[in-house]
């Protein structure tokens, strides 16, 4: 089977001479595929997102042991641009991701790094707008909309970028019920896509449509429990 | 029906604002402070900014004209003396004339720095860029346009933690609430680092510098209006240079 992520005995530590925050981790994920890591908090779940995206080491220092792989390629190895066309990473905080005056500037900032075509850029914007439901919020700027709906912008910015595959670091920790209910949808959507996901979170009940779930605990990562398929 | 407002372009407000500031700073002249404050005065009212604004700005600084004033009159002796304390000079025409300078300068940048309302941070971001200014450079500044407030806002919101903890800032002594400032601000300006630095890591996962160039949504043209103000704001801050440093002082 083709693997668009792998990781092979990925081991952490901030510093040098500290404990590993984890260690031998590996997993691979396929197109179509979602795969959930489950965990306390500060057991090291978000800073292994940050590992697979790439983030550590090219953009955060860190003693990082192993390997990452997106589509068949060393990560480390990878240029930033081809990393971020293929690899799309929410954060679980919208409020610093979303940092332009408006959120129709949010939608258009990555494929604008991409260098993507100005028509092109406008239509991605409104499809993924239209797609995610906030095509009403284009013009409204982050701080005047609600945290599930600045959680879905985050989202948006990020799919607007057509990434292969797609991080999500406990995006819907902030969210009410409903707004739970709507990030899963769209997940699901992308999952159908063909978009292979890496969901984090705290909450068992967000895994639900996960393929495979992971436990994250005294720094290794475990096979949990089969979810439905 | 009256036709709708539309703001300069942003390259437009930038050569405004920089051109105005300079030559405040420059000029040490009062008239030609006095007419550059005109200019900038007119500049609001002709893009419908209220003054309102700009004197809720000078009232916010009213302490810092006050410790300028009694600075410029004390450095600058010269002139008719008004009050002496023994051999030191207080107040004087040279050092009144110094602090009504100071203070028109501050006046004029606190005025034209309220032109860049009309366009929003990326609007101003685009307009850096099509003048040749690096983006990423052009975004740094728009991120610390957009922290100055924030930082404003989480010293308050820490003020605020305080007092509703039961504290009540007035019945402490003046020292011990500049040390419990102090001891707040530390916190915050951390706080807003490691923010920045979450934001880096968040533009950076969108792809942020991974080419020298990039594209844009919008790329605004200059209309035919824009390039008169552009070639007058230019052409008269040229003017203003020749005639003021060539001798010609009103």
């Amino acid at each position: 089977m083709k693997y668009v992520l792998e990781a092979q005995d990925l081991s952490f530590s901030w510093q040098q001479n500290q404990p590993c925050l984890f260690q031998g981790v590996s997993l691979e994920l396929a197109a179509g595929e979602m795969l959930g890591i489950t965990g306390p908090s500060g057991c090291g779940k978000s800073t292994l997102c940050l590992c697979l995206s790439g983030i550590i080491p090219n953009h955060i220092s860190g003693e990082l042991a192993g390997s990452v792989r997106l589509l068949g390629k060393p990560i480390s190895e990878m240029s930033p641009a081809a990393v971020a066309s293929q690899l799309g990473i929410v954060f679980q905080d919208p409020e610093t991701q979303l940092f332009l005056p408006v959120i129709r500037n949010e939608l258009a900032f990555g494929p604008e790094n991409l260098c993507v075509d100005r028509d092109e850029i406008a239509r991605r914007v409104d499809e993924t707008a239209t797609e995610l439901g906030i095509s009403h919020l284009l013009s409204s700027a982050p701080t005047e909309i609600s945290g599930g709906q600045q959680q879905i912008a985050a989202l948006a910015s990020v799919l607007a970028m057509k990434p292969q595959v797609l991080l999500l670091d406990e995006v819907t920790s902030q969210l009410d019920r409903r707004s739970c209910q709507r990030i899963q949808e769209i997940i699901r959507q992308l999952k159908k896509q063909g978009v292979a996901i890496v969901m984090v979170e705290h909450n068992h009940n967000q895994l639900i449509h996960c393929d495979r779930v992971f436990s994250m605990e005294d720094g290794q990562l475990s096979r949990e429990e089969a979810a439905d398929v | 029906m009256s036709k709708a407002f539309s703001p300069p372009d942003s390259r437009v407000l930038i050569m405004l604002v920089f051109s105005l500031s300079a030559m405040a700073i420059a000029f040490t002249d009062i008239f030609w402070l006095s007419g550059l404050l005109l200019v900038s005065l007119l500049a609001l009212a002709a893009t419908r900014i209220s003054l309102w604004r700009l004197v809720r700005r000078l009232r916010r600084f009213r302490w810092l004209f006050f410790i300028l004033a009694v600075i410029q009159s004390l450095t600058h002796p010269g002139g008719q003396v008004f009050l002496q304390w023994g051999e030191t000079v207080l107040v004087s025409s040279h050092g009144l004339l110094a602090a009504v300078s100071v203070m028109l300068r501050i006046t004029i940048i606190l005025a034209v720095v309220l032109l860049f309302t009309l366009r929003d941070s990326q609007q101003l971001v685009v307009g850096l860029v099509q003048m040749k200014v690096p983006y990423p450079l052009a975004y740094m500044v728009l991120l610390e346009i957009r922290f100055i407030p924030v930082l404003g806002e989480d010293f308050t919101d820490a003020l605020l933690a305080i007092q509703l903890r039961g504290i009540d800032m007035k019945a402490i002594p003046l020292g011990a609430r500049f040390r419990l400032y102090t001891n707040i601000l530390l916190p915050v300006v951390a706080g807003a680092l490691i923010r920045a630095r979450r934001i880096a890591t968040a533009m950076d996962a969108r792809a942020f510098r991974a080419y020298t160039r990039r594209t844009w949504l919008d790329w605004p043209r200059l209309t035919p209006g824009d390039w008169v103000l552009l070639g007058g704001s230019v052409a008269g801050t040229a003017i203003a240079c020749v005639f003021y440093y060539g001798g010609m002082i009103l």
